[in-house]
């Protein structure tokens, strides 16, 4: 009986190493393709290729990677080919990914700086975003996953702890009481914050891509342009039909722009 | 089927016809209008040599007209005239009845003659109408000037230069063509034959054909050394060669543009434009080419002459001839250290714009600068005119006010033949040390032009401030940003209650099972006593006093082992006293306890009394008192071994 046992169990560890061998070896290969794309792209940059280093780029893009980098690294090359507003959409996306990296705030403002001496849209009457999305897109989702989850996981572990302790001194269940109740709070805050993402990317934005869009009043080149946007705006996506996409602005405006002239965030 | 069809609509065609005609059989007889007899020509203006038409039409209401005399044409030559009048009739029907009009016209080509200038009047032409005689109106022309007609543009034979040549150097009566009787010929027109080194002269190509022809090719294009040259083709002249009429030498050609190039002398003397070859061919049914001929322009030779000493500044660009204005300018209204200012420097005018060399920018104290952008905009006509504009990109390096001194273009001016200098007003720049400072970019004396924004932007800009690309070997992936959207987000979400829920879970289980372990002990230690004092009380009815005293004391023993959780057997009657004060038992019982291990250890070896009466009750007490031991024991409040 006890062979028997020890045959079961070495045939399991067989398999499991038979399973890690053969799905290892495809997964670095994949890090090792991404990886090379992003050196091609770095090396493109710093050569002066910018339409390689933006192809190699979008070659990960497309993988559906998700890299505040990556997005940082788009937006120069896109800056560098004088696609400002290619150039905001991409830098408008790694500030997204992570909103206190010095870097990106200071090239985001640098490419709206140029695009503003060109022709700078000024929506008269504009509502601020509430205060939770001004919250929410202030910290970036990273830090609120992160920080959600430290505070469940911190939360249940000073559970599991007060559970343990039950019949040991008074005092140092008050303490692991105290704790479980503080970090029940942040939990349930930071859970709050992670909500809030969650509600925002339901909210579709994009970003004006060419130096200048008509908007229209319908979904057709035959209706008329109410008005005109410009590079880098920011814009609420509000409903789509075929290849056009109605759009807001912070004052309410609406009207219909083309799909490719948006980039979405 | 189709024969039928077609047969009903000739049916349904002649009932239309019958039904016209019987209308018009059926109308009024018609109204006499008064007959006219207007005259008018196709233009109001004409150039010397240019042919135009002259038409003068007879109308009336089918009245007779006969004797019909031409006017006199003083001053114009007859190019062509009808061999008849062309004559039409209007037929119109309505409520008042039915009109018919009779037109009868006379159309001629003509041109000015020879030395002719000025307002020339067309008398009138006379016919008689039912035997009266009308007189046609008069009809005046002006000669001079490029023509009033489509073909303004072309060179009428004989003046195609302009006689405003501020050097005087005019051409008013260019020689014939190589080949006067030539039925096709090609030639060059300059508008002026004298100008200063830097002025421009306009030289056309034409060419004369008498015949239509259908293809045309240059062989040779004119060499213009020693001339700057400059396409003044209009634009729709390169697809669409322009034609107008024009009498050489007593013969109507017709003329077409073929282009035109603005010539500006870079240096003085005779200088000659190598004549133009071309061919020209007509085409037959089969689009072969036939009739082939082979035309070559005379050459044309251009008087350049240097520039007058007198008044020129020192350093003068012999390039800069013509008539400009300097404007400078700033695009911010605010800027601090490190943000981008562009500085337009723009020169309008009419010269030679693209080999003029606008005004430079010095080195700035505390400013960096970038290659400047230069574009160069003309305007479309044989004039050579537009704006050339350099754009600096400027990056103040640290605050301060720096005073741009105003920016000099000296020149020539060909119609004035004297030097001028366009000047630009001076800029005051005021550079802040913070973004939100402010900033001033205006003239100095507050007049001048006010700085402009939407200046094109400078690629300098792009490339230097930014800052750079991050060049680590492997990517970072921020994980974070999607964790909360996937599957793994969920399970950590429900592991931890989950797993806590079961842990309280298995402790509740585990408290359970330690609780229903000491309830068996306690059971199997009952049944245990149980079997004990059973077989202690047959040997008490036995009469068995040792057997009796060793079953009592095991039940006590057992009693204590399993209450205690630890063999007491082995120990002495001290070391279990001892053992059971440690737990918690109270002195008096333990002492009690022990007096009755004592006595059972006593009576197994000490022989019971005679008689069995009283060796019986002394069992049966002890017996008794076992039991009330055992119950003491239970109840006993016992600490475990750990607590001690």
């Amino acid at each position: 009986m006890t062979h028997l046992r020890g045959a079961r169990a070495l045939a399991g560890w067989r398999a499991a190493a038979l399973l890690l061998a053969t799905v290892l070896p495809v997964q670095v290969a994949r890090a090792d393709r991404v990886d090379e794309a992003w050196r091609r792209g770095n090396d493109a940059y710093l050569r002066g290729d910018y339409a390689g280093a933006v192809a190699a780029y979008q070659e990960l893009d497309r993988q559906g990677l998700v890299s505040a980098d990556l997005a940082f690294n788009l937006g120069n090359a896109y800056y560098r080919q004088n696609n400002l507003g290619r150039a905001i959409w991409a830098f408008e996306r790694a500030a997204a990914l992570d909103p206190d990296d010095e870097d990106t705030r200071y090239n985001l403002k640098q490419a709206r700086k140029l695009a503003d001496r060109r022709v700078r849209d000024k929506i008269e009457g504009a509502d601020r975003d509430p205060l939770w999305m001004r919250v929410v897109v202030a910290l970036g989702p990273a830090t609120e996953t992160w920080l959600f989850v430290a505070c469940y996981l911190a939360f249940f572990a000073a559970l599991a702890a007060l559970g343990m302790r039950r019949r040991r001194g008074e005092h140092a269940r008050a303490l692991l009481a105290a704790t479980a109740s503080i970090l029940a709070v942040a939990a349930v805050l930071s859970g709050g914050l992670l909500a809030g993402r969650a509600a925002l990317d339901r909210i579709p934005f994009g970003v004006i891509l060419p130096d200048a869009v008509a908007v229209r009043e319908g979904a057709d080149t035959n209706y008329r342009t109410s008005f005109e946007l410009h590079a880098g705006l920011r814009v609420r996506l509000l409903d789509r039909d075929q290849e056009w996409l109605r759009i807001r602005l912070p004052n309410g405006l609406e009207g219909w722009v083309r799909e490719q002239d948006i980039g979405r965030l | 089927m189709r024969s039928s069809s077609r047969r009903r609509n000739g049916w349904a065609r002649g009932a239309a016809a019958l039904a016209l005609a019987a209308t018009w059989l059926a109308a009024p007889p018609a109204r006499a209008e008064p007959p006219t007899f207007l005259a008018e020509t196709d233009r109001n203006q004409v150039a010397p040599g240019e042919v135009f038409l002259y038409e003068v039409t007879v109308t009336t209401s089918g009245q007779r007209v006969e004797s019909y005399h031409p006017p006199e044409f003083k001053g114009l030559e007859v190019v062509s005239a009808p061999q008849g009048p062309n004559q039409s009739t209007q037929m119109q029907m309505g409520a008042g009845g039915t009109f018919i009009q009779n037109s009868l016209s006379w159309r001629y080509q003509l041109t000015p003659a020879a030395g002719q200038k000025g307002m020339l009047a067309i008398g009138p032409a006379r016919v008689r109408v039912d035997g009266k005689e009308m007189r046609s109106n008069q009809v005046n022309i002006r000669v001079g000037g490029t023509g009033g007609g489509p073909a303004a543009g072309a060179p009428a034979a004989g003046a195609p230069p302009s006689a405003s040549s501020s050097s005087g150097a005019t051409s008013d009566e260019p020689p014939p063509p190589t080949e006067a009787n030539a039925a096709n010929f090609v030639r060059a027109v300059p508008d002026k034959t004298r100008v200063f080194v830097g002025e421009q002269v306009t030289v056309g190509w034409y060419l004369y054909f008498t015949e239509s022809q259908n293809k045309y090719e240059t062989i040779t294009e004119p060499r213009t050394d020693g001339f700057w040259t400059e396409d003044v083709t209009p634009p729709n002249a390169r697809n669409r060669v322009p034609q107008t009429q024009q009498l050489v030498g007593g013969r109507v050609y017709q003329v077409a543009s073929l282009f035109k190039r603005a010539l500006f002398p870079l240096q003085a003397g005779k200088l000659t434009i190598s004549p133009i070859e071309s061919e020209i061919a007509q085409v037959d049914f089969f689009g072969m080419s036939v009739r082939r001929q082979r035309l070559k322009a005379e050459p044309v030779v251009i008087e350049a002459l240097p520039l007058p000493r007198a008044g020129q500044p020192d350093g003068f660009d012999p390039s800069h001839v013509g008539r400009f204005t300097l404007e400078a300018r700033a695009d911010r209204p605010t800027v601090a250290v490190g943000e981008a200012v562009t500085l337009t420097i723009e020169v309008k005018g009419q010269g030679n714009l693209r080999n003029l060399r606008a005004p430079a920018l010095a080195r700035l104290d505390g400013w960096k600068s970038y290659e400047p952008k230069i574009t160069v905009n003309l305007d479309p006509g044989d004039l050579v005119s537009g704006s050339k504009t350099v754009e600096y990109l400027l990056l103040p390096e640290r605050p301060g006010t720096t005073m741009l001194p105003s920016f000099e273009l000296a020149y020539f001016d060909p119609q004035t033949r004297a030097y001028a200098t366009a000047k630009s007003d001076p800029l005051r720049l005021e550079v802040t040390s913070d973004g939100t400072g402010r900033m001033t970019a205006a003239p100095a004396g507050g007049a001048g032009p006010r700085p402009t924004a939407g200046a094109g932007p400078v690629e300098n800009v792009i490339a230097t401030e930014i800052r750079p690309i991050r060049t680590r070997a492997t990517l970072n992936r921020d994980l974070g940003a999607t964790f909360y959207r996937s599957r793994p987000f969920l399970g950590v979400l429900l592991v931890p209650p989950l797993a806590l829920a079961l842990g309280r879970l298995l402790a509740r289980a585990r408290e359970r099972l330690a609780a229903d372990s000491q309830r068996g002990r306690r059971r199997r230690v009952r049944q245990m006593v149980r079997q004990r004092l059973g077989a202690a009380e047959g040997h008490r009815d036995a009469g068995r006093w040792p057997a009796f005293h060793i079953e009592i004391d095991r039940v006590l023993r057992e009693v204590l082992t399993a209450r205690l959780r630890r063999p007491v057997s082995g120990l002495r009657m001290d070391e279990l006293r001892d053992l059971l004060l440690q737990r918690g038992m109270p002195a008096d019982e333990a002492g009690r306890i022990i007096a009755a291990l004592e006595a059972c250890d006593l009576a197994r070896f000490a022989p019971a009394t005679a008689d069995a009466a009283a060796a019986r009750q002394q069992m049966s007490a002890a017996l008794e008192r076992a039991g009330e031991l055992i119950v003491t024991i239970d109840k006993a409040p016992l600490r475990d071994e750990a607590a001690t």
